[in-house]
């Protein structure tokens, strides 16, 4: 087993860390998480190094960089705080399904646009009775001509609003089949008629924010529509690893970001005339802290590693993304309590990470969904 | 014949402060906390009602009531409206208890009146930037001159420390370290010296801001000392801090009460949602995370109503406070936050009470005796002896 990063990747590493160290400093993520506002300045420095590009094929603009790249990136942009890679994973996520599924038309035409950063991509499954059972969504589209008109309510959409935004939304194309079949994958760009966004107020994640959104009849194009009439399903699914792994990379990263900035308060921090992480108690924690943010990334690059030699892991995937959200969870929690009174003040960062890495169990299948599926590779039939 | 169950006065009480709650303060508890604005309206309600001196001797404008009422009260406001209770808690057992127990005959004429109708709120002020948990660093010194003493130091995290009228301030009587000489003096709002820095914007309790205070030579006078020290006994800060076992009390009351606002809530929701086509509470998963609340709620309710029950000289045992507060403390982030959790995504939005009430719960953790000090304190009385935390 090697767990060695090869020069290229140390390479990229760096260079990630260096940029966001320079753009995404503590004051700037401070006032966009203060007043909700997306990290466009941030967001353009990626278009600038070409990382939307990374995953994508030579000849639309990228890089050929495969999933370990992805998670290197995935956890130096997690590092600052995990909205940052949502943003990232949005765009490139999105647009890897239309390499996989898309006509050579939309290929050429929107994978370009979203590497040089023209548009951006965002996604919208989950309705107000569609959670964790996304195949029991209810928001239509139906067939007029050469056009789809589409009605209902998407519900939980991360940075919908966001500018030059597509909307990559799944909605029922067949509504006389049960569940999963029948569903079709549209690309709504935000600003089209009949599209109604509603920020919701949320405990945290407030730079990219999530949204309630209404399409009441909306028209678009079939030229709009990805992979085949009542294949959604199925779209959806075939990016759900490489997407899983690489927002658990994203928690490992912003888990780091935790037990650093505790470590450092700990060395610090003065109480009883020596610092507060000379006491066993609190060193305890962090070394608690340091060993589970490990374990975490141990697991994401397992996962990665078997993807990327084309194996299959689902099970590695899932117990990923359950420990490493509960753990970012975890040591945000304990990284509060070492930092005492203060790290409940909004001026300082530790309320934020916990604020962030509470959503974290929830979304991209809940830890009870993930325990679902582990448990299901181990022959058991869970209901 | 230890008796686990609330008399029929204590039930009867619940259900008057509950029905109160829910009419009154649930409707807009969202409302302070997402406008960060102090809930002066419900203060005025319950100074109305009588609520605010219940536990005030009745010599002095109040009801008298037991430690346990307060217990009762602050458990059921908590359980609809965080900000509220915590105003309630400075009311009934913080500074106000203190000032109560400590104070002269004087003051006490003087001051408590005026708590019981709400025309003033005393904030309690011990914290410093230097000193938290080790609470005996702290500097701010007071010093004889003439017929009055002067007071300099600044101050953190004083709850309400901006809207009170009063604050009852820790302070060091000469050049002494450590719990040696350590006292408290009230200081009133307009005292010349006397200044308050911004409130501090904090993730939870939003309603009810902590303050900076800053002393530069504020002339107090003798009328004003509470607990008077000298450099040479930790007598008066032994009897400062024993004084404020029912605010540990109350605190975990008040956490007892936000976990049972959760529980229900994630209860009731459990059987109305339905992913899979049936209610998620037919999920063992579910299931077994309710019965796990359910659990801790229980244990945490009942070590409460026993700290507030087991009283010497009118004051709770301090180690029943202590196991009180950290059981219940802890306990109130894992409800609210599995409550959460069986939420999903709703309970992290605004349009469900779940993430202010993980936002609230956080803080029992982090003043009022941490988890840390209080285990400091459990572990003393294990060993029947206490270890020196300056030991290098």
């Amino acid at each position: 087993m090697n767990f060695e990063l090869t020069e290229e990747q140390n390479l990229l590493r760096d260079s990630v860390r260096r940029m966001m160290d320079d753009i995404a400093t503590a004051d700037y993520i401070r006032e966009h998480d203060e007043q909700g506002l997306y990290p466009y300045e941030v967001y353009d420095q990626w278009v600038e190094m070409g990382l939307l590009g990374l995953p994508f094929p030579e000849e639309f603009g990228g890089y050929d960089g495969n999933v370990l790249d992805m998670v290197i990136v995935g956890e130096e942009l997690g590092r600052k705080g995990y909205d940052f890679l949502g943003a990232y994973a949005l765009s490139v996520f999105n647009a890897l399904n239309i390499l996989r599924h898309g006509s050579e038309a939309q290929k050429k035409q929107y994978i370009p646009q979203v590497i040089n950063g023209d548009i951006r991509m965002s996604i919208s499954m989950t309705e107000p009775d569609a959670g964790s059972d996304a195949g029991n969504m209810r928001t239509t589209a139906v067939r007029e001509g050469d056009d789809w008109v589409i009605s209902g309510q998407k519900l939980f959409s991360t940075a919908a609003d966001a500018k030059n935004n597509v909307i990559n939304l799944y909605c029922k194309t067949d509504t006389t089949v049960p569940y999963q079949k029948g569903i079709s994958l549209f690309m709504v760009p935000y600003d089209t008629p009949g599209v109604e966004i509603r920020r919701l107020k949320t405990l945290g994640r407030r730079m990219l924010g999530t949204n309630e959104i209404f399409f009441n009849n909306v028209r678009i194009s079939d030229e709009m529509r990805i992979g085949e009439v009542n294949e959604g399903w199925d779209c959806m699914l075939s990016g759900l690893l490489l997407e899983r792994v690489v927002t658990t990379a994203g928690y490992a990263g912003n888990a780091q970001t935790v037990v650093d900035q505790a470590l450092a308060y700990a060395k610090e921090r003065k109480q009883f005339g020596k610092p507060i992480g000379n006491f066993q108690a609190i060193a305890h924690m962090l070394a608690d802290m340091q060993t589970k943010v490990d374990a975490s990334r141990m697991l994401m690059l397992r996962a990665a590693s078997k993807m990327a030699k084309g194996e299959k892991a689902l099970r590695e995937v899932s117990q990923a993304k359950l420990f490493g959200s509960e753990t970012f969870a975890e040591v945000a929690n304990m990284g509060m309590q070492i930092m005492g009174g203060y790290s409940y003040m909004m001026e300082f960062d530790m309320q934020r990470h916990y604020r962030d890495a509470r959503s974290t169990t929830i979304t991209a299948g809940t830890s009870q969904m993930q325990r679902n599926l582990i448990a299901n590779t181990m022959g058991l039939k869970v209901k | 014949m230890f008796s686990f169950k609330l008399d029929d006065e204590l039930e009867s009480f619940r259900h008057e402060v509950r029905s109160l709650a829910e009419k009154e303060f649930a409707p807009r508890a969202a409302y302070w906390d997402e406008h960060e604005e102090y809930p002066e309206a419900n203060k005025n309600l319950l100074a109305e009602l009588g609520y605010l001196g219940m536990l005030v001797p009745e010599a002095y404008g109040g009801s008298g009531l037991s430690l346990i009422h307060g217990v009762v009260f602050l458990e059921e406001l908590a359980r609809v409206c965080f900000n509220t209770a915590l105003v309630g808690q400075l009311y009934l057992n913080g500074p106000a208890k203190a000032l109560a127990e400590l104070g002269t005959e004087e003051q006490k004429q003087r001051i408590l009146p005026g708590v019981v109708k709400g025309d003033y709120l005393i904030a309690i002020s011990i914290s410093e930037p230097g000193a938290g948990s080790a609470v005996t660093d702290l500097s701010t010194n007071i010093r004889k001159e003439g017929d009055d003493y002067i007071l300099n130091g600044t101050k953190c995290f004083t709850t309400a420390g901006i809207e009170a009228t009063h604050s009852m301030v820790f302070a060091r009587f000469g050049d002494s370290k450590g719990a040696r000489g350590i006292g408290a003096v009230l200081v009133e709002k307009g005292m010349e010296g006397f200044t308050t820095g911004k409130p501090e914007r904090k993730m939870g309790g939003c309603g009810v801001k902590e303050a900076e205070l800053h002393f530069d030579n504020v002339r107090i006078p003798k009328e004003n000392i509470i607990v008077e020290a000298t450099p040479y006994s930790n007598e008066g800060f032994k009897r400062l801090m024993s004084s404020f076992g029912p605010e540990r009390v109350g605190n975990a009351g008040m956490c007892v009460g936000i976990s049972q606002g959760a529980y229900e809530t994630a209860l009731a929701y459990s059987e109305t949602r339905k992913q899979f086509g049936r209610p998620i509470a037919e999920f063992q998963g579910i299931q077994w995370k309710i019965a796990d609340m359910a659990t801790q709620l229980h244990a945490a309710r009942l070590m409460v109503y026993r700290a507030a029950t087991n009283l010497k000289n009118g004051f709770p045992d301090p180690h029943d406070c202590a196991m009180a507060k950290l059981y219940s403390n802890e306990m109130a982030q894992r409800i609210t936050n599995e409550a959460l959790q069986i939420h999903g995504h709703y309970g992290y939005c605004r349009d469900y009470p779940l993430e202010r009430m993980v936002r609230d719960a956080r803080g029992f953790s982090l003043g009022g005796g941490t988890p840390e000090i209080l285990r400091n304190t459990i572990a003393a009385q294990c060993y029947g002896r206490t270890f020196n935390q300056r030991r290098s």
